[in-house]
């Protein structure tokens, strides 16, 4: 990026801070930590301590959980205007979210191959899962089944989590923590208009009664016509290139938590559908045939109460994911002219299981928790045929169990020391047995300083498309092996001062028996093959002013490595920078809210480079100003940055561009 | 051709100096967070609760406040109770290792990570009209009279008024409406 722009970025970041710092001056110096004994009992107990639930499944302070964690709350995903959860993820140290105009991908720690569906990341909603069966996909944003306007925090619990989750935990576990209807006075009306003609409407109703039943019901509309022309060189045989109005996207989604006592009742459901212009897999270009829908909707029991010298949770869950894909192939007839051919999937999944967790402390100093989860995917079905005419190439059905034991304690060995030590047994009717442990030593040397020192092993299982997917030029395989990491962490948290928080954290990745396409003469095949080291360093540096001036930033280096062949992977940045800063313009009312995202090279499928880039956004954000109105508007891309990721094999892009300068406009109702 | 983007040292620095600068002076950590609003509810406890006459030596005698463990919350206590006085009694922070020294305070806070032992020095400090505050699950299980739970992000705390009956002390009503129900 030219040094003009980046020294505007500086100007514009210098403003910020200076108009920041002296939002509060009076004349005199900046206010010092408020008194706190000055604010009355009822004051006390209004004020927000922010936690952390997931790392460890106990109510958890940050500097405790046995892993390196951060968490992103309501209030950032409002003033810095996340669209998705992907936008969320993007702020956050290690993490990278790459887009080929279909699903967003999730990578973290340098690891994020093309084509790699994203199950080796975790995402929780109130403890229940959301990777499906079928591909382990990881949804993260219009596909996301909860609009991002009901998030209360999204806890970031870096490294193994299998220890205690299982399948999927592989590379992080992301715990998104929904609000309660008492968060609200009666419920919400809100609306946003952004570039391309992109709407989305949401309307929530939410209270808690006198009694004690706390309810909560949403649902929300999203539609975008997307970009309407996109130039693809790679295509310029067919009208130039240019795929015209084919980037839409849509979706419609539903929430409802129901809670009284010790028993809530939650469920969630989202359809979305996106027009795909990249004619992936070799289809026809500028056709408006291709298009995915993604369904996913889930309902769960839980009962959760504290008896005399134990806890106790238990749940119960039914899923359901369903996947539409229309595949637009171009053929020449007998008549010499091409004909569209519409080729499609149709894959639905259902399963349903139980947990229970019992917790107790034994000895006065562990924590102990013991966990037992079983689950039938009832239904798992994957269908592929041509429309017209029929021919069916797929039809089959492969229902799975899967049950699982899994123990933790938290070990108070002094008053600055304490180990976590935990291990869970997994048992799959497909691939047979995984054990997966976890220890962690979390230490304070003195009152300001955490080291925390973290092994852990997880596993990410085989899935229904990977085993089982046959087509004319892809072959099952069921004997296939789960993917395994063992990782080593060492992370140091410390207190500068009163006024800041850092964290340096240092991680060696070993991964194998990933699970990748392999061409047996002529047949795709997925096999257990590739291994990887990824190695690397995660800085970052965080504040909060009483002002409500805050920051946060992060540098991460990372280094990923194919043992077979002694190369970087492919779409692996080899350095990663993050600020966001969060000014007051006016009281707590007013706020300034500025993203800056840089990423270094990566290598595309071709050995080439998409090029590294900066991302600036930013968001002006409003509320109280006008009785119960939130305002905000947002600028994504301000210096309208060309970059792109690297497509996959079934991509003829190299490199996938994304969108220009964006704005966004909303409007959040409370009544 | 462009030139490959690495990101320049520069930049980071650049970045890095931008993100320490005007970061205001007044700004703190969410886990300190939590023990100034704590300390500030145990200035508040003392406030709201009557010892017996004998438990001060006399009319301007400290009232002392006990710690066991943790070294951050003493921090902030001493920070909040720095120069104060309730009804003329100066009110002083002591870290407390054992129940000899604990039986000297009017008010004992257990941290969580001493929770393991406080069992017996709860049980010996119970003739001594002293007033032990928790944050631990089974606090109030073990004979502790105040124990701090953390709801929705919340510090709320529950009290079991009986205990602090036995032990000599008036908890005012206007505590005990703020306290969660002592059945959860």
């Amino acid at each position: 990026m030219s040094s003009i722009r980046f020294q505007s970025i500086v100007a514009l970041c210098f403003v910020l801070i200076a108009r920041g710092v002296s939002a509060e001056d009076a004349g005199a110096a900046l206010k010092l930590q408020p008194d706190l004994t000055e604010l009355s009992l009822e004051q006390l107990t209004q004020i927000q301590v922010p936690s952390v639930t997931g790392a460890s499944k106990f109510e958890q302070k940050e500097t405790d959980a046995p892993s390196s964690v951060s968490v992103i709350t309501e209030g950032d995903i409002q003033k810095f205007g996340y669209r998705t959860l992907a936008d969320a993820l993007r702020s956050e140290a290690g993490f990278d979210v790459s887009y080929d105009r279909d699903y967003g991908y999730i990578g973290v720690r340098g690891f994020n191959r093309p084509g790699d569906y994203g199950g080796r990341v975790l995402i929780l909603v109130d403890g229940e899962q959301l990777n499906e069966p079928i591909y382990d996909s990881a949804f993260n944003m219009t596909d996301f089944i909860l609009d991002l306007d009901l998030i209360e925090r999204i806890e970031i619990i870096r490294g193994p989590g299998s220890s205690i989750y299982g399948d999927n935990a592989f590379f992080a576990v992301i715990n998104v923590v929904t609000k309660s209807g008492g968060d609200f006075k009666n419920g919400e009306l809100a609306g946003s208009y952004g570039t391309y003609n992109t709407w989305q409407e949401r309307l929530t109703f939410g209270h808690r009664f006198e009694s004690g039943l706390d309810i909560l019901f949403s649902g929300s509309l999203y539609d975008t016509d997307g970009a309407r022309r996109l130039h693809y060189k790679e295509f310029d045989a067919v009208n130039h290139g240019v795929a015209q109005g084919l980037d839409g996207d849509r979706f419609h989604s539903f929430f409802g938590k129901v809670s009284y006592g010790d028993l809530t009742l939650e469920g969630a459901y989202v359809s979305r559908k996106k027009d795909v212009p990249t004619a992936p897999f070799g289809t026809a270009f500028n056709d408006p045939g291709y298009n995915t829908v993604d369904t996913r909707a889930f309902v769960n029991l839980k009962y959760e109460h504290q008896f005399d010298g134990f806890g106790l949770m238990a749940r119960t869950y039914y899923d359901y994911y369903r996947f539409d894909g229309d595949y637009p192939f171009a053929m020449i007839g007998a008549d010499q002219l091409t004909h569209i051919i519409i080729n499609r999937d149709y894959v639905p999944a259902q399963w349903a299981g139980a947990e229970l967790q019992l917790t107790k402390t034994l000895f006065d100093r562990n924590r102990v928790l013991l966990g037992a989860e079983y689950r039938d995917t009832f239904q798992a079905l994957q269908q592929n045929y041509d429309v017209s005419p029929r021919t069916t190439y797929l039809d089959s059905n492969h229902p799975t169990q899967r049950c699982a034991f899994y123990l933790q304690d938290e070990w108070t060995l002094s008053d600055s020391l304490s180990l976590n030590v935990g291990a869970r047994y997994d048992h799959f009717s497909t691939f047979g047995d995984t054990f997966n442990p976890r220890a962690a030593l979390i230490y304070h040397p003195w009152k300001a300083t955490t080291v925390k020192g973290i092994y852990g092993t997880a596993f990410r299982a085989p899935n229904t498309n990977e085993s089982y997917y046959t087509s004319p030029t892809q072959g099952p395989n069921p004997s296939l092996q789960p993917e395994k990491i063992r990782t080593f962490e060492l992370v140091g948290e410390q207190q500068l001062g009163k006024y800041f928080q850092a964290s340096l954290a240092a991680y060696s990745n070993r991964i194998s028996k990933l699970i990748s396409e392999e061409d047996d003469n002529g047949l795709i095949v997925f096999q257990n093959r590739d291994n990887v080291s990824a190695r690397g360093v995660e800085m970052t540096l965080e504040s909060h002013a009483q002002n409500g001036l805050s920051g946060r930033f992060s540098y991460t280096l990372q280094e990923t490595k194919d043992l077979a062949t002694g190369l970087r992977l492919s779409n692996s940045p080899a350095q990663l920078f993050k600020l966001n800063l969060s000014v007051p313009f006016y009281s707590d009312k007013v706020f300034g809210d500025l993203e800056l995202q840089a990423s270094a090279d990566r290598r595309t499928l071709l050995g080439k480079e998409a090029e590294g880039f900066y991302l600036v956004n930013f968001t002006l954000f409003t509320q109280r100003l006008l009785p119960n109105l939130e305002l905000s508007a947002s600028v994504y891309n301000l210096f309208n940055a060309h970059y792109g990721y690297p497509g996959a094999q079934e991509h003829l892009q190299d490199v996938i561009t994304q969108d220009g300068r964006m704005f966004r406009l909303k409007a959040t109702y409370s009544f | 051709m462009k030139s490959r983007r690495r990101i320049r040292p520069g930049v980071i620095i650049a970045a890095a100096m931008l993100g320490t600068l005007g970061w205001c002076v007044t700004v703190h950590a969410d886990e300190a967070l939590e023990y100034r609003v704590k300390a500030a509810f145990l200035f508040n406890f003392a406030k709201f609760v009557e010892w017996p006459a004998q438990k001060f030596t006399q009319a301007d005698a400290p009232l002392i406040v006990g710690v066991m463990g943790s070294a951050l919350i003493n921090d902030f206590l001493e920070e909040a109770v720095q120069g104060k006085v309730l009804n003329e009694h100066p009110v002083v922070i002591k870290r407390v290792g054992n129940a000899s020294e604990g039986r000297k305070c009017h008010l004992l806070f257990v941290c969580r990570s001493e929770n393991g032992r406080s069992g017996p020095i709860l049980a010996q400090v119970k003739g001594d009209n002293v007033l032990t505050v928790g944050e631990s699950d089974n606090f109030v299980a073990r004979g502790g009279m105040i124990n701090f739970v953390t709801i929705n992000n919340n510090v709320r705390f529950e009290i079991d008024a009986t205990a602090a009956q036995k032990a000599g002390l008036k908890i005012s009503s206007k505590l005990m409406t703020l306290a969660l129900p002592s059945s959860r």
